[in-house]
């Protein structure tokens, strides 16, 4: 179509330019004329633009679309044996939030209340955030590189033991603590029972050992490492608590992986996910326990960062209060400025006369 | 050599050599600038093939150290590090690329703006040298131990903004600082 347009105007400026053409000229014209000989190229850009981003939005968000139900579809086997309900309603799998964020949900399992999984892709729909933030991204810090993610998040409904242990590939593992509280409260260590790739975050041996079910332990390969971000049992918050509240226990398993496609990688996160689901029916059936003093450390340790944060809120209390103290002040003498001399005589006088009987108390006292 | 002092005799060198040069002769002048940008691609050269022999030795060594606070970005406590040797290596490279390229655009905004040409001749020879003096270069690509003063996180030299904000920009490596700051419960900043 652009092209037959083209070749009209192309073929109409070659015989008359709309610019050079008089107001007389012009007003001669029939309108089809004028539309024959007037300049078009700004609109033909316009829309030509317009059409390639819509395009490129298009292809962006199916691309996104296609990553996120190759990833459900692969699981969706394990989650319907396991679970009554697998997806956001009995015919939807996941909801689309945007372009790049979608979610789904499972449901309806004994001993887990439901698993949450989440995803955030790349702006693949918006190719110059995409290719701006790609290239920030080298040059800050303060710019992450869009990656694809997906959080499963599952959610026990049994009572077990707070405590912090993850299994976290060491690739970006330092990000992972920087975005992620309860790694950051945790010790890192490497273990000949994992591959390699991978390193233990827990707050005690005892727990990073008794986690490691045979399953779980079989399910991790060396090169599971440059998709799996971490596997991690947690109570704590992701993000570090603002209020006492967000230090309150709720009890977790994450997965965090990167998007991926390939079938092995995705047969090696549905391994996961089964050996997790057996876990949790370990935990229940109190095949796994801890021992008490480890459990005790736990405790501790809760306490001590409740303390640290109760320390910095007296202390953000405190400074609050000095502020208000030093304003009254400033009131009081601007309100005593504004008085008869001998209205304000009277009250140095009554000052001085407080500042007298304190300093005879205090010589008193060392008498 | 000490790096420093072999610098001021490079840059006192240069200064003379830019003397005898006829800046103002167009000819000269093109070759000064492709003296000058083949510098960069292999100082650039030399930071892509040390990365691409980091990548490939892929050593997954665990690394763990504490940085002190930095006082510009409102930091007042220390940091514990936790990474690998691969990723340690890959980092110290991208800083050395980005510095290449910060350089370019400072002599971009000094020749092509403001028309000096002295520059041209005095960074062209020092980029090459701090590319192969750079300790992960000489690591990766000479093969020399990591041992000493190669030891990583490596050591910085006290620059000067270290002194005015008081910190020393130093990293711990003893046991008892890395196991305190580790699990000090500093991350959890809001990701995007």
């Amino acid at each position: 179509m652009f092209s037959f347009l083209n070749s009209i105007a192309s073929a109409s400026a070659s015989v008359l330019n709309y610019d050079d053409l008089s107001y007389e000229e012009l007003k001669e014209m029939t309108v089809f004329q004028r539309i024959k000989v007037h300049d078009w190229k700004l609109e033909y850009m316009t829309i030509g633009f317009t059409l390639a981003f819509i395009v490129l939005f298009k292809v962006g968000d199916y691309w996104n679309e296609r990553k996120v139900t190759t990833f459900l579809n692969s699981q969706k086997e394990l989650f319907l044996k396991n679970f009554a309900q697998f997806g956001v309603s009995p015919d939807a799998t996941y909801i689309k939030d945007s372009s790049e964020a979608y979610s789904s949900y499972a449901s309806g399992r004994e001993n887990i209340a439901k698993v949450d999984i989440t995803f955030k892709l790349k702006p693949r729909h918006n190719t110059f955030v995409w290719l701006l933030e790609t290239g920030l991204s080298f040059f800050t810090e303060s710019v992450n590189s869009p990656q694809d993610r997906v959080d499963i998040v599952i959610t026990p409904s049994i009572a077990y033991d707070n405590f912090i242990t993850a299994i976290v590939s060491k690739i970006g593992m330092n990000d992972y603590r920087k975005f992620n509280y309860f790694l950051s409260l945790t010790k890192t260590s490497d273990s000949d029972k994992i591959p390699e790739s991978f390193v233990f975050m827990s707050e005690a041996a005892e727990f990073q050992e008794k986690t490691l079910t045979e399953p779980l332990r079989e399910a991790l390969k060396l090169e599971s490492a440059s998709f799996l971000r971490y596997i991690a049992f947690t109570d704590q918050a992701v993000e570090k608590p603002a209020t006492l509240a967000g230090f309150q226990p709720q009890r977790r398993i994450i997965v965090s992986s990167h998007l991926v496609g390939g079938k092995q990688q995705l047969q090696q996160i549905t391994d996961i996910l089964a050996a997790l689901f057996a876990l949790v029916d370990d935990l229940a059936s109190k095949k796994i326990e801890f021992k008490v003093e480890a459990l005790r450390k736990i405790v501790k340790t809760r306490e001590i960062e409740i303390a640290k944060f109760r320390k910095i809120e007296d202390e953000v209390k405190a400074e609050i209060k000095a502020e208000e103290d030093a304003k009254l002040k400033k009131e009081e003498r601007d309100r005593v400025r504004k008085l008869s001399p001998a209205e304000q005589e009277k009250i140095e006088k009554k000052a001085l006369e407080k500042q007298r009987k304190k300093a005879m108390k205090k010589q008193k006292v060392r008498m | 050599m000490n790096p420093a002092v072999t610098n001021i005799g490079i840059m006192l060198v240069m200064m003379q050599v830019s003397k005898k040069l006829d800046l103002e002769d167009p000819t000269i002048l093109l070759y000064v600038r492709i003296a000058y940008l083949s510098c960069q691609a292999i100082a650039l050269l030399v930071y892509l093939y040390t990365r691409i022999k980091v990548s490939s030795k892929n050593d997954l060594t665990t690394l763990k150290y504490v940085e002190s606070p930095n006082a510009m970005a409102g930091e007042t406590e220390p940091k514990a590090v936790v990474t690998t040797v691969k990723e340690y290596d890959l980092k110290q490279v991208d800083s050395l690329i980005r510095s290449v390229f910060t350089s370019l655009a400072m002599m971009g905004f000094m020749h092509v703006y403001m028309k000096y040409t002295n520059p041209l001749v005095m960074q062209s020879v020092s980029s090459v040298k701090s590319a192969l003096e750079a300790n992960i270069v000489k690591i990766h690509v000479f093969g020399t131990p990591a041992s000493g003063d190669l030891k990583r996180p490596f050591k910085a030299a006290p620059g000067f903004l270290d002194a005015l904000t008081g910190g020393s920009g130093a990293v711990a490596t003893d046991k008892a600082s890395i196991e305190s700051a580790e699990v000090a419960g500093r991350g959890g900043i809001k990701e995007e």
